[in-house]
């Protein structure tokens, strides 16, 4: 995955005109966005709003809905991934997944950081030990556990959980984090320490965020996209979505006049 | 009832009342089991074949003849039986199908136990000619509990949460993969406990082994699982009405080492569950 300084701006996911339905319900509207690299692009707008859905087409986690259909372009490198035949494995393992509530599996820490390795077929002790440091490491846990590495993951604090599920990701060498309200289970001290950890991490990864916490998505994106009722209002640099909207609704929703 | 503290008090006492009465008929089985039985028990009733007619001698045909059985019946029913839950659970879409055979399962289990022994004649003794043989009756006991195993490693399953699979899939692991690999580690000690209940229920029945294998008297130990062999439940039934003047230690001596056996395995059940929970790191 080696991007040249050149590209940067290229876009690293492309939406062309995607609609989404859950049965005969339209989720999502004609979305058409450019996610670039190594930023943080937030994903705002009130609950129900198809933003969760967005996040979910990237690693077409909504295949596991029944009837679900779809419209559209969706590029990631170039590369469609909405057709039948795609490798849903390595799409999977390129584009990585936080969820909302930090969910390890009820392993040791170590099983849970190898347990995506192992599934893509390194069994080697000396790799994985190394993938496991080095994904720790990635998320500044390393020092606080490489002593307890047996210990069961869900002893740990939520806030740890939390940076566990983001180094499982690391361990499968996804370049893409899709975050879906990864601070909501947590303390306002936790999410302060996750945001730290996605500016950090956003050097190396394209990190796009699902948030109803606007003050998050104004601290951390660096663009942003408001979505209502199944269609994106209004896309941009932060900064502008925040201080100055161009769309009405926008506004109202920044305000907090409704949402 | 106007006075809540003293209307929570009654409602105590007959919740209370009516727990305890579950346990008065338990122990009185077991105190009268093991009251009668325990004189005669020794190394020679262990360990010998039974002799004067049945009415001296030891049990060890029978004793080996239920181990066979139940064995036979565990090996045949926990994969097909957790294979089938798995299918039910994880993978069936709700159609014509799917509702057919989960209503094949529920009547199956309602199935009267002696049913099961004229069907296990029917098929596996007479039309598959396995004759009267172990293999005929660990089949029909297999049958027997295919149900209790389906649900409740149905009922294990599906208590394993959602996100775990969903996380799985979510980094790249294929259905199966996360089914193997998650999804039954987690739902193992419940499809243990299914195990055990069906251990037991195979161990006790008589009417299904009556015409599938167990034999009224064999001199010696089964060699092969064509042959007939004799059983616990059956043997007990014989010395307590087919069989003249045999004293009453021997019944209950028998019924006493049923009841050990069927222990004996569900502890060994426990105790690989047990394994399996330590294993678990919650």
């Amino acid at each position: 995955m080696a991007i040249s300084e050149g590209n940067l701006d290229k876009p690293k996911i492309q939406v062309d005109n995607l609609c989404l339905w859950y049965g005969s319900f339209q989720a999502l509207k004609s979305i058409n966005a450019c996610f670039r690299d190594r930023i943080i692009t937030a994903i705002i707008g009130p609950s129900g709003c198809g933003k969760s859905t967005l996040l979910r087409v990237f690693n077409r986690m909504n295949d596991l809905v029944e009837g679900v259909r779809t419209s559209g372009k969706v590029l990631i490198e170039d590369i469609s991934i909405s057709d039948n035949n795609i490798d849903l494995v390595s799409l999977r393992k390129k584009v990585g997944m936080v969820f909302q509530r930090p969910n390890p599996f009820p392993l040791s820490i170590y099983e849970n950081i190898v347990f995506g390795p192992r599934i893509h077929g390194s069994m080697n002790k000396s790799e994985l030990d190394e993938i496991v440091e080095e994904s720790l490491k990635s998320v500044l846990l390393w020092d606080e556990l490489k002593s307890k590495l047996d210990n069961p993951a869900l002893s740990l604090s939520l806030e740890q959980k939390q940076r566990l599920c983001i180094a499982r990701l690391i361990a499968v060498k996804s370049d893409i984090l899709l975050m879906d309200e990864p601070c909501s289970a947590l303390d306002p001290y936790a999410t302060a320490r996750i945001e730290e950890l996605m500016r950090e991490l956003k050097n190396r990864y394209t990190i796009i965020i699902v948030t109803h916490n606007m003050q998050q998505a104004a601290r951390i994106s660096d663009e942003a996209g408001f979505m209502l009722l199944g269609e994106l209002i209004e896309f941009g640099a932060t900064e502008n979505i925040f201080t100055r909207p161009t769309n009405k609704l926008t506004e109202d929703y920044i305000t907090g006049r409704y949402g | 009832m106007r006075n809540p503290k003293r209307a929570e008090k009654i409602a105590f006492f007959f919740l209370f009342l009516a727990t305890l009465l579950i346990v008065v008929p338990v122990g009185l089985i077991v105190v009268i089991i093991i009251q009668k039985g325990s004189p005669a028990i020794n190394w020679q009733f262990l360990t010998d074949i039974p002799r004067q007619g049945m009415r001296a001698g030891g049990i060890l045909p029978a004793i080996v003849g239920t181990v066979y059985l139940v064995l036979g019946a565990i090996i045949f029913a926990l994969p097909i039986g957790v294979l089938s839950a798995v299918y039910l659970s994880e993978y069936a879409k709700d159609n014509f199908l799917t509702r057919i055979i989960k209503l094949a399962i529920i009547n199956l289990a309602g199935v009267p136990s002696v049913v099961y022994g004229l069907f296990g004649l029917a098929l596996f003794v007479v039309f598959f000619r396995f004759g009267a043989s172990i293999l005929s009756g660990s089949l029909t006991l297999g049958i027997m509990i295919l149900p209790i195993i389906i649900t409740t490693s149905r009922e294990a399953l599906e208590s394993v949460p959602y996100s775990f699979r969903e996380v799985s899939r979510s980094l790249g692991a294929s259905k199966w993969q996360s089914i193997s690999s998650i999804v039954l580690p987690n739902a193992i000690s419940g499809i243990l406990t299914g195990t055990i209940l069906g251990l037991g229920r195979a161990a006790g029945e008589t009417a299904p082994i009556l015409f599938t294998v167990a034999a009224f008297y064999l001199p010696q130990l089964p060699s092969s699982i064509f042959h007939q062999a004799m059983a616990l439940p059956y043997h007990l039934y014989v010395i307590s009405t087919q069989v003249p003047n045999v004293d009453e230690k021997i019944r209950y001596g028998t019924a006493l080492v049923l009841l050990a056996l069927v222990l004996f395995m569900n502890l060994v059940a426990i105790i690989i569950r047990y394994k399996f929970r330590k294993k678990k790191k919650w």
